[in-house]
């Protein structure tokens, strides 16, 4: 068994362990789940030292299926999904050290299902088979709904039923639209019948067909990302959740539709993916703009971070169709920091919930008194989401804003603004739960940090100023890749990539390979 | 020239028919003498006609014998194996049931294997007066099954709707046989040629209708959610699973005879303007049980409508398109769908309880029951994210059987209303969830922790995932070998 | 000249008849309303009992299994004008036929329904 394998079914080996524990056990079940998640972290990491990044699928492992219907088992790893693999891999123990008491409720099932989600995650982020990638796909969805409806809010099951159907129907119809590319392809290859990736690239598919499977393809990733109009589940989703799967949701699971879009919809779809640019990076800069200014109005902190996604997931979408390599490595990069950054931020707004029980801005103030230690990584985190220089968040934005401005000034100015909405209503938040006087008694009383959350946080923080100071090796490491499934998705003129050396330094463009 | 009196040939091609009647008839027996092993008994039989069944699986070349009267092919031993799974299952969960009841008496198992030995014949014959005996053979029994509960009135009702409709569907397709013969001079449809365009096309019509009534296709599904809610449970469970099962199998012996176009069938399948209408039934078959099935809040009636549904997403197989009709994918789908409907209603079996003699079956009783009976709970969303075609369950690989096949036939907005079906389909599969996972309650309820049915769901649970995701495992048989039987069973139609 | 216009002719005649008939009467015979005429009665008399009466169910029973039995000796007549040129398949086939229908007597009789009472 690969590498790649035993990534995707360790989890689910330890999920089947789990389920057969007995379920009183709670500490047991909690010791060998963060177990599982820790080997799964150190087992990913493995792949850093192997992986060359020129842009072909490393690690790959190829096996039939079903053979009869070309079905393969085909996994690889680029400098695309490597990097959203690692952040996976290493949200998972940290998320599941932060719900050690704040699940305290059904803790085998609770284990179950996020281990489980685990596995569906890591296999739609490795998957090279359209029809694996669809299995892996539906299959981190069950998980994330049972984890919203049985530990969330009061209005779970609303918002458990509301995720699952916005999802299906997007997917449903993404794989009506594989179907057909599939069958097309065997068309075009005498017969044979075949659901690898690198057999249905490429496909000379006459525009009007692409442009229907490509809404098929976008619709499904644009209900995950979640692009404006279709993200009205995030927030309902967000703020029942309870706060694990808020992180896990905000840290990876969104990553899936830009990266779909990356990875499928436009290499596939090339002469529509250009024909919906215009479209689709008008709606991403709404999305930013339109998320920006809602959170500013939330009353609700937990409600404001999930805008906040939205707005950035806005930022990876814009970057993607900038169809540059500086742009779309900006919206790899935003993606990275997002996950890093949002997960943080839905992490810290469980603390406070855990002792208070809310999460309304107007409950808090002053807690900088009576918490400084969390109050200062809620600070760092915070710059390191609005994107201070030196954070993790600038790096993308910038990089965005730089693929944008090549490809229309309008563009980057428009989004522009969203980076100094994005100031504001995170400030403005922080200012109000913060700082000014300690209006209420209970507030006096919180206690700080605890050694446990301090040790879930600092891994956390630590990623965020470490990107932000010393991008390169991400960078680098994605560079190619990006560039190569750019040139599938039919951008003929490359541009040269800025990257950063550790120092800050730009360096030259390396030459284009190909 | 008197014909041979027995040939070897004819007991194997008949063998299982005759060891199901015969069966039903020394279980019906055993039960004047008020034997309580009837279920045993009748297992017995079954067992015993799955083995010689079995063999016929490798049949090289049909057997056909008294002019298409039955005919013995990979194809009909296909289909028997999973009624005969069907009829298992209603063995293996209907004793907890009755006994509950003190109504375990041994004819109610003889009816089930009648009833078994009418659905093997109904799909391994071409042969007009044989289909209609099969029908009424495997019809009958399941009228008195569905009024088996005395107590119950809505049972009753059950029983006479579906009698006085079933036989009213019988009349029709006896009237369309009579057609049939009258244009062409046949009674084996393998044979029909030529005729009366119109008395032909009406014929072929008046039979597909009956079949459309015993599958409750639109519009001829009226009678479903009323018999399913009130015949017994472990009855609703069979006829809901073996009825799909033979009358699309028979539908595809039939069909696949129409590849001649003077065929009276052909007029169906690729007739200028009859062509249209197996699209629309099935567009509106699929979407009607769907948007019914949405406001049920009782379990059966849900399934019920549910199974109307899934009769629209198989009627897609058998349109031909710009190829043939799709035997391999309703194989599939039959298959998984056999396993997960089965296996809902043995769910439904042991949270069901009695009150003042009639069964209820409200879900909403059951909040929380996920947590107190975690390999109920865990079962009963396998089987209903299966039947909402979601992967690794053998239900998605059906559907992603039935949809391509009907792309690669140049379908694809049937496909496309049909995945948005689903996509509805999943709010209503996904409420027991809900129920049984996301609501709390102390109240106590009952639940029937029979071993029966704990085997019977970890059969279909197992099985379902099995032949979802798994390939072939050394000499175990995984997707790819069901995928050869079905193969195989296909391509033994003409 | 088609054959079937016999037949048709005939059908017409059955149609026509009756109407013809009925018209006739109706128009021809003389009408005397008595309260008299209005009851129901029993063969000529009076009635005696309320005309919605239960039958007991064992009759249906009986009716039924007679039904049954009867069908089964109808089949006899055919097969035994032709059982020479069945020959003895015709033979097994019959005692087969025979053999289920007894067993199904066997069943009826013991579980009493063959009993009155």
């Amino acid at each position: 068994m690969g590498l790649l394998s035993q990534l995707i079914f360790l989890p689910l080996a330890g999920a089947l362990i789990v389920l057969a524990m007995p379920g009183k056990a709670h500490k047991a079940i909690r010791v060998f789940s963060f177990a599982v998640t820790l080997l799964l972290f150190a087992l990913s990491l493995r792949l850093l030292p192997g992986f060359v990044g020129d842009g072909s699928f490393e690690f790959a492992e190829k096996a039939i299926w079903i053979g009869a219907f070309g079905i393969g088992y085909h996994l690889g790893v680029d400098g695309i999904s490597l990097f959203l693999v690692l952040l996976t891999t290493f949200l998972a123990p940290i998320v599941y050290l932060s719900a050690w008491n704040s699940i305290d409720a059904r803790v085998k099932e609770f284990s179950f299902f996020y281990l489980l989600l685990q596995t569906g995650m890591l296999g739609a982020f490795l998957a090279l088979d359209l029809f694996l990638f669809y299995v892996f796909w539906e299959l981190m969805l069950i998980p994330m709904v049972f984890l919203i409806g049985i530990w969330g809010g009061p209005r779970k099951v609303y918002a458990a039923v509301k995720f699952m159907i916005y999802t299906m129907i997007g997917s449903l119809l993404m794989l009506v639209a594989i179907l057909f590319l599939v069958k097309y392809a065997a068309g075009v290859h005498g017969g044979r019948l075949s659901f690898d990736f690198q057999d249905v690239l490429g496909l000379a598919i006459p525009f009007d067909r692409q442009i229907l499977l490509f809404a098929a393809f976008a619709l499904a990733f644009a209900v995950k990302v979640p692009v404006f109009p279709l993200h009205t589940w995030l927030p309902d989703a967000h703020v029942e959740a309870p706060t694990p799967a808020s992180a896990i949701l905000a840290g990876v699971l969104l990553k899936m539709g830009t990266y779909g879009f990356l990875r499928f919809a436009m290499p596939l779809f090339p002469d529509a993916v250009h024909y919906a640019a215009p479209l689709i990076a008008v709606l991403a800069i709404v999305s930013i703009v339109y998320a920006a200014l809602v959170a500013m109005v939330q009353d609700d902190i937990k409600k404001l971070v999930a805008y906040s996604s939205i707005s950035h997931l806005g930022f990876a979408m814009l970057g993607l169709f900038t169809f540059t390599v500086v742009g779309a490595q900006g919206g790899m990069f935003t993606m990275i920091s997002h996950g890093l950054t949002a997960a943080a931020l839905f992490l810290l707004v469980g603390v406070i919930y855990e002792r208070r029980h809310t999460r309304k801005i107007a409950d808090y103030g002053g807690i900088a008194r009576t918490m400084p230690l969390y109050s200062t990584m809620f600070l760092i985190v915070t710059l390191g989401a609005i994107g201070l220089p030196g954070m993790s968040g600038f790096v993308g934005e910038f990089l965005v804003l730089v693929g944008a401005f090549r490809t229309s000034p309008l563009y980057a100015a428009a989004a522009a603004t969203g980076v100094i909405f994005g100031a504001v209503y995170m400030l403005w938040m922080v200012r109000r739960v913060f700082f000014g006087p300690v209006t209420s008694e209970a507030n006096r009383k919180m206690s700080d940090l605890s050694l446990r959350e301090f040790v879930v946080l600092l891994p956390l923080v630590a990623g965020i100023v470490l990107l932000g100071v010393h991008p390169a090796p991400l960078l680098d490491r994605m560079e190619k890749s990006v560039a190569r499934q750019l040139e599938r998705a039919g951008v003929t003129e490359v541009m040269s990539p800025v990257g950063y050396d550790g120092d800050g330094t730009q360096h030259a463009p390396a030459p284009e390979e190909q | 020239m008197n014909p041979p009196l027995v040939t070897g040939d004819m007991l194997r091609a008949a063998i299982p028919f005759i060891l199901l009647a015969a069966g039903g008839t020394v279980v019906s027996l055993a039960g004047a003498w008020r034997s309580k092993r009837g279920a045993l008994f009748a297992a017995l039989f079954l067992v015993l006609a799955f083995w010689k069944l079995f063999p016929l699986l490798d049949l090289e070349k049909g057997i056909e014998l008294w002019d298409g009267a039955v005919v013995a092919d990979r194809m009909s031993a296909f289909l028997g194996g999973m009624l005969l799974l069907s009829g298992l299952f209603a063995l293996i969960v209907s004793p907890p049931v009755l006994r509950r009841e003190g109504r375990n008496r041994a004819e109610y198992y003889g009816l089930i294997l009648f009833s078994l030995s009418g659905m093997v014949l109904f799909v391994s014959t071409t042969n007009l007066l044989v289909l209609f005996l099969a029908l009424e053979l495997m019809s009958i029994p399941l009228y008195v099954l569905s009024g088996y509960n005395r107590g119950d009135d809505r049972s009753g009702e059950a029983a006479l709707k579906y009698f006085l409709l079933g036989s009213f569907s019988s009349a029709i397709l006896l009237y369309g046989a009579a057609l049939l013969f009258g244009a062409t001079g046949t009674i084996n449809m393998a044979a029909m040629t030529g005729g009366d365009p119109l008395l032909a096309t009406a014929g072929a019509f008046l039979v597909l209708t009956g079949f459309l009534f015993k599958m409750a296709a639109v519009p001829f599904h009226m009678w479903a959610p009323d018999v399913y809610d009130g015949a017994p449970t472990p009855i609703t469970s069979f006829m809901a699973t073996s009825v799909k099962i033979a009358t699309f199998g028979a539908l595809l012996r039939i069909f696949s005879l129409a590849g001649g176009a003077a065929n009276p069938f052909a007029h169906i399948l690729t007739g200028e303007n009859a062509a249209k209408i197996l699209p629309w039934l099935a567009v509106m078959t699929m979407t009607l049980g769907n948007v019914c099935a949405l406001t049920q809040t009782n379990i059966k009636r849900m399934l019920a409508y549910s199974s109307i549904a899934h009769a629209g997403y198989l009627l897609l197989g058998l349109i031909p398109g710009s190829g043939a009709v799709d035997a391999k994918g309703i194989l599939y789908y039959l298959f998984a769908y056999l396993l997960m409907t089965t296996g809902a209603f043995t769910v439904v079996i042991a949270l069901s309880t009695r009150d003042k003699g009639r069964e209820v079956t409200g879900v909403e009783r059951y909040a929380g029951i996920g947590f107190r009976r975690p390999f109920l709970g865990i079962a009963m969303a396998v089987f209903l994210f299966s039947l909402a075609g979601i992967p690794p369950t053998a239900g998605f690989f059906g559907k992603y059987l039935l949809f391509s096949g009907a792309v690669h036939r140049g379908l694809t907005p049937l496909v496309v209303v049909a995945v948005l079906n689903s996509a509805l389909s999943v709010y209503y599969y996904l409420r027991p969830v809900v129920v049984f996972y996301m609501r709390d309650t102390d109240t106590p309820v009952r639940v029937d922790d029979a071993l029966s049915l704990r085997v019977a769901s970890l059969a279909a649970v197992v099985l379902l995932i099995w032949f979802g995701c798994l390939p072939n495992i050394g000499s175990l048989p995984g997707v790819p070998a069901l995928l050869h039987w079905v193969g195989s069973a296909a391509a033994a139609l003409p | 000249m088609n054959p079937y216009i016999p037949l048709l002719a005939v059908v017409a005649v059955a149609f026509i008849l009756p109407v013809v008939l009925l018209a006739m009467s109706s128009m021809l015979g003389p009408k005397r309303d008595e309260a008299a005429k209005g009851d129901p009665y029993e063969c000529g008399v009076p009635q005696l009992t309320p005309p919605r009466d239960h039958f007991p169910v064992k009759y249906y029973l009986v009716a039924v299994l007679f039904l049954l039995f009867d069908v089964e000796a109808v089949f006899l007549y055919p097969w035994a004008v032709v059982y020479r040129r069945l020959g003895i398949l015709g033979l097994v086939e019959m005692a087969v036929f025979l053999t289920v229908l007894f067993l199904g007597l066997v069943y009826v009789w013991k579980r009493g329904a063959l009993e009155w009472d």
